[in-house]
C-alpha cells in the first residue's frame, strides 16, 4: 500500500516536473518578429540614402537651393551647379575657354524641363565664380563661324591674335558683292557694364591703307562700311561691340566680368558674382576636370537628379571637352559610378563636331 | 585681275576701291545704338544674383505666346524650330536685338539635337504596355511600365535569395501609378510575368527559408535543407513541436513528396513520407489525428502549413519586388530543383532583341527606370556579366555591383552596364566619396 502510494506520488512529482519543463521551455522562447535580416538591411540603406540627399541640400543651400518637393522624377532643384577646372571647356570647335578655375549656374530656360547638355537652348550658363582666358584662335573662330557665318557676310578670312591690351584684328571686309579687301585692326577693348566689350581701334588698315583718318575726315565710321547680322556683335562708328552674353554659340550667357584684361595668351576673364561656392572635392583625384554638381541634368536618355559627376580626360592628362561634341567623347569612354551613385565620366579625346563651318566663311563668294 | 596689276597700280586701285567702297556704303543702313546701362531688368532684380536669373527665366516663359507649342514636349520639333531665331531666355540683348540671323552653327547642331532626341524618345514599347500612353517630357516617357527582359541569370535579390531566371519577359509596375520604377525600393513596384521560365535550385530554396521565411520567433521549423529529385522535393529541417519542443535546435524531421500548382497559383507540397530518426511518423500522426500543421504551425506571409500540406504562394514566398503570376502553366521536379514556367494572357508581343548580343543579360527596353540617383527615360539598358559566366544580379546591392563594373553608353542612348560577379557588398551604407584613384585604363569594363 505504501509503495502503491509513492509511486503515485513519484508520479505526480514527475508529471508536475514535466509540466514545469514545459512551462519553462516554452517561456524561455525568445519572441520576435522583425523583418528578415536582408529586409531590414534594404531599409537602413534606404535611409543612408536620405542622409545622402540631405548632404546635397546642406552644400547647395546658400547658392542652389531647392525650390520644390523632391520626387523620384525631380531634385526639385532648377539650375545645376558646375565646377569647371583646368580644362578647355569649348562650347563648340575651337570658341571655348581655358579655365583656370570657375563655378557657375545653368539655369533651365523652361523648367521644370531640366538643364539638357545636348540641348544647349535649354540652359543658361550663369558664371559665379572664376577666370578663364579666351585665346585668340577662340576669338578667330568665333567670328569666322559663328558670327560672320552667313550668307552675304561682309566679313571674313578673320584672325584674332592678343598682345597686352591689345586686340589685333585682320581679314578680309566687302561692301560690294565680290569685292573682298583686306584689313587690319589694332586697338583696345573697354568692358562695359560687365559684359560689353568695346573694341576700339585706335588704327585700322583698309587695302593696306590708313583707313582710320580718311574716315574721320569724311565723317564716316566703320560701321558704315561693314555690318554684322548675328545678335551680340554690332559695329557702332569705329568701335566693334561684342555682348558676352548673347555673342557666342548657344547657351546664352548671363556673366558679370569683373576684371578683364589681355595680353599674349588672349582675353583674360574674372567673373564674379553674389556667391563663391566652395569646390565640391572632386570624386577622383585629379586637378583637372568638370564638374556638374546639384540639380537636374538631362544627359542622352538619362535625366540625372541631384547630380554629382565628374568629367575627366580617359588618358589621365588634362581635359579638353565641348559642350556640342561631348557625346563623342562619352561614346569614347566609359562610366565609372560610386555606391552612392556618384558618376565619373572617363572621356575619349577631344574631336570637333562634324558639321563645324570651314573657318573661312565666305570664301565661296570670292570672286 | 588683282594678282597681275603692278604693285603701284594695284596701291591706285585699293585706294579707288576704298572710296568706291566708301561711296557705296552712303546709304548704309543706320545702325541701332548700344545701350551700354544696365538692363532695366538688372536694376529692378539687384540680388540675389540667382533669383534674377530665375526672373528672367521667368519673364521668358511668360512671354511666350499661350498658344504656342511647349518646347519641352518631346517630339514636336516644329515647335522647337519655330522658336528658333526668336530671343532666348536670359538676360537682356542690348547689342542688336533685332538681327534675325542665326548661325549655322547654332542651326546644325538643334537639327542633330532633334534627329538625336527622336531616338530617344522613340518609344518601342511592348504591345501590352502601350495601352494608356500620355504624353512624353523630359521627365517622363509617358510609359508607364517598364519592359524588362532577362536570359539566363541568376537574379538574386539579397543575402542569397533568388532564383535563376532561365528567361523572362515581363513589366515593371509602380504601386503608384506615374512613377518611375526605383531599383532602390523593392518594396515600391511589382514584377508582372508576362511569360518565362525560371528554376528554383535547391539552394535557392535553402536560402530562401533559412534567411528569409524562418527568421522570426518562435518558430516550428528551422535549418531547412533541400534536395531534388525526379518529380520528388526532399526536405530536411528542424522541427520543434508546437514550436518550443524541444527548446533549442530541432528534431531532425525529413520530408518528401512532390509539388504540383494549386488554386490561384499557389505550390502545393504534399509530403508523402515524413520520418524523424529515420522512423516514419505520418502514421502516428494520422493515427491520434493529428497533422504536420498542428505540431508545427507555420503561416507566413506567402508559405502556411494546412493540415500535411504545405502551400507556398510564388508572388509573396520571395522577398520585394513582389510578382504578379497570372498563370504557372507548369511546376516540375527534377535534379537541378523546381523549374516553373509562366504564362499569360498579356501578349508578352513587342519585345526587342537587346543591342548587345549575349547569352546572359537583363535589358529594359521602355518605360522609366531609376538607378541610384539616375532616372532613365525611355530606358534602354543592358545589364551583362564582366566575365564569360552567366551574369549573377543582386538587386538589393545593385549600387554595389554596379560600382564595380564600368557603364558605356551606345550612340542610342543605350546604357551597357558591365558587371562583375563577385564584388565587395559596400553599399550598406552609401557615402559620398571623394580622391578615389583613377580607374585603371584596362579596368574600363571593354
Amino acid at each position: 500500500m505504501a509503495v502503491n502510494k509513492r509511486f503515485v506520488w513519484s508520479g505526480l512529482v514527475l508529471v508536475v516536473l514535466l509540466a514545469a519543463a514545459l512551462v519553462g521551455m516554452r517561456m524561455a522562447q525568445s519572441v520576435h518578429d522583425a523583418p528578415p535580416p536582408l529586409a531590414a538591411a534594404k531599409h537602413r540603406q534606404l535611409d543612408a540614402l536620405n542622409e545622402l540627399r540631405a548632404a546635397h541640400d546642406e552644400y547647395a543651400r546658400a547658392f542652389n537651393a531647392r525650390d520644390t518637393d523632391r520626387t523620384l522624377r525631380d531634385s526639385g532643384r532648377r539650375p545645376v551647379g558646375l565646377f569647371i577646372q583646368n580644362t578647355f571647356f569649348r562650347i563648340v570647335g575651337d570658341i571655348g575657354f581655358q579655365t583656370e578655375k570657375l563655378s557657375a549656374l545653368l539655369v533651365p530656360t523652361d523648367p521644370p524641363r531640366p538643364v539638357t547638355l545636348d540641348d544647349p537652348t535649354s540652359f543658361v550658363f550663369h558664371p559665379l565664380h572664376g577666370s578663364v582666358v579666351m585665346p585668340g584662335s577662340a576669338l578667330t573662330a568665333l567670328f569666322n563661324q559663328y558670327l560672320t557665318d552667313y550668307p552675304d557676310t561682309q566679313l571674313r578670312n578673320l584672325s584674332v591674335s592678343t598682345k597686352t591690351n591689345t586686340l589685333i584684328v585682320k581679314g578680309e571686309t566687302s561692301k560690294i558683292p565680290g569685292l573682298w579687301l583686306p584689313f587690319t585692326m589694332t586697338g583696345g577693348v573697354r568692358l562695359v557694364d560687365g559684359h560689353l566689350f568695346v573694341y576700339e581701334p585706335d588704327r585700322i588698315e583698309v587695302a593696306r591703307i590708313q583707313a582710320k583718318g580718311l574716315l574721320e575726315a569724311i565723317n564716316l565710321g566703320l560701321s558704315k562700311l561693314v555690318q554684322i547680322d548675328t545678335q551680340g556683335a554690332q559695329l557702332e562708328g569705329n568701335a566693334v561691340v561684342l555682348d558676352l552674353n548673347h555673342s557666342l554659340p548657344p547657351p546664352t550667357q548671363d556673366v558679370r566680368i569683373a576684371h578683364m584684361s589681355i595680353d599674349g595668351a588672349g582675353v583674360h576673364l574674372d567673373f564674379a558674382s553674389a556667391f563663391n561656392p566652395p569646390f565640391p572635392d572632386p570624386i577622383v583625384k585629379t586637378d583637372s576636370y568638370v564638374m556638374p554638381q546639384g540639380g537636374d541634368l538631362k544627359t542622352f536618355r538619362a535625366l540625372v537628379t541631384d547630380v554629382r559627376m565628374q568629367l575627366i580626360a580617359g588618358d589621365g592628362g588634362r581635359l579638353d571637352t565641348s559642350l556640342y561634341n561631348y557625346r563623342a567623347q562619352i561614346l569614347a569612354g566609359f562610366f565609372d559610378t560610386t555606391p552612392a551613385g556618384e558618376l565619373v565620366a572617363y572621356l575619349g579625346p577631344y574631336t570637333p563636331v562634324a558639321y563645324l563651318p570651314s573657318t573661312q566663311p565666305g570664301q565661296n563668294d570670292a570672286s | 585681275m588683282w594678282c597681275l596689276a603692278p604693285r603701284r597700280s594695284r596701291r591706285s586701285v585699293r585706294v579707288a576701291l576704298l572710296i568706291g567702297a566708301l561711296g557705296a556704303c552712303s546709304a548704309g543702313s543706320a545702325l541701332g545704338q548700344i545701350h551700354a546701362t544696365p538692363s532695366p531688368r538688372a536694376a529692378n532684380h539687384p540680388v540675389p544674383e540667382r533669383n534674377q536669373a530665375w526672373a528672367d527665366t521667368s519673364d521668358t516663359a511668360a512671354v511666350r505666346p499661350t498658344d504656342a507649342p511647349d518646347p519641352s514636349t518631346i517630339g514636336q520639333a516644329g515647335a522647337r524650330e519655330q522658336s528658333r531665331g526668336q530671343s532666348q531666355p536670359g538676360p537682356d540683348n542690348p547689342v542688336d536685338p533685332q538681327d534675325r540671323i542665326v548661325p549655322s552653327l547654332a542651326r546644325r547642331q538643334q537639327s542633330l539635337y532633334d534627329r538625336l532626341s527622336a531616338t530617344w524618345n522613340d518609344r518601342q514599347v511592348p504591345a501590352a504596355f502601350s495601352h494608356g500612353m500620355t504624353t512624353a517630357h523630359a521627365r517622363n516617357s509617358g510609359v508607364a511600365h517598364v519592359a524588362m527582359e532577362a536570359h539566363n541569370v541568376d537574379f538574386y535579390l539579397g543575402d542569397g535569395v533568388g532564383y535563376h531566371v532561365r528567361s523572362l519577359k515581363a513589366a515593371l509596375v509602380p504601386n503608384t501609378p506615374g512613377e518611375p520604377i526605383d531599383f532602390d525600393d523593392p518594396d515600391q513596384y511589382r514584377i508582372h510575368v508576362l511569360s518565362g521560365e525560371v528554376l528554383v535550385r535547391p539552394r535557392d530554396l535553402d536560402a530562401l527559408f533559412n534567411r528569409y521565411v524562418l527568421t522570426y520567433e518562435p518558430r516550428a521549423l528551422s535549418s531547412v535543407e533541400n534536395h531534388t529529385r525526379r518529380d520528388t522535393l526532399e526536405v530536411t529541417v528542424g522541427a520543434r513541436l508546437f514550436k518550443f519542443i524541444p527548446p533549442v535546435g530541432g528534431l531532425p524531421t525529413t520530408l518528401s513528396g512532390p509539388i504540383k500548382v494549386g488554386k490561384n497559383n499557389w505550390l502545393v507540397y504534399t509530403p508523402t513520407s515524413v520520418t524523424q530518426f529515420g522512423m516514419p511518423i505520418k502514421p502516428l500522426l494520422d493515427a491520434v489525428g493529428l497533422s504536420l500543421a498542428s505540431v508545427t504551425p507555420l503561416d507566413r506571409p506567402g508559405v502556411k502549413l494546412e493540415g500535411d500540406q504545405l502551400l507556398m504562394n510564388p508572388e509573396t514566398l520571395f522577398p520585394p519586388p513582389r510578382l504578379m503570376i497570372d498563370r504557372i502553366s507548369k511546376a516540375s521536379l527534377d535534379e537541378d530543383g523546381l523549374t516553373l514556367v509562366f504564362a499569360s494572357d498579356t501578349s508578352d508581343a513587342g519585345f526587342i532583341d537587346p543591342p548587345h548580343e549575349a547569352d546572359s543579360y537583363i535589358w529594359l527596353q521602355s518605360g522609366d527606370a531609376r538607378f541610384f540617383s539616375t532616372l532613365l527615360v525611355n530606358a534602354h539598358l543592358q545589364l551583362l556579366s564582366d566575365s564569360d559566366d552567366p551574369l549573377q544580379f543582386h538587386l538589393y546591392h545593385y549600387r554595389a555591383q554596379s560600382a564595380a563594373g564600368t557603364i558605356r553608353t551606345d550612340a542610342d542612348g543605350t546604357l551597357v552596364v558591365r558587371v562583375p560577379n563577385d564584388f565587395e557588398i559596400d553599399d550598406r551604407s552609401p557615402q559620398q566619396q571623394a580622391g578615389l584613384s583613377r580607374r585603371k585604363p584596362d579596368d574600363d569594363g571593354g
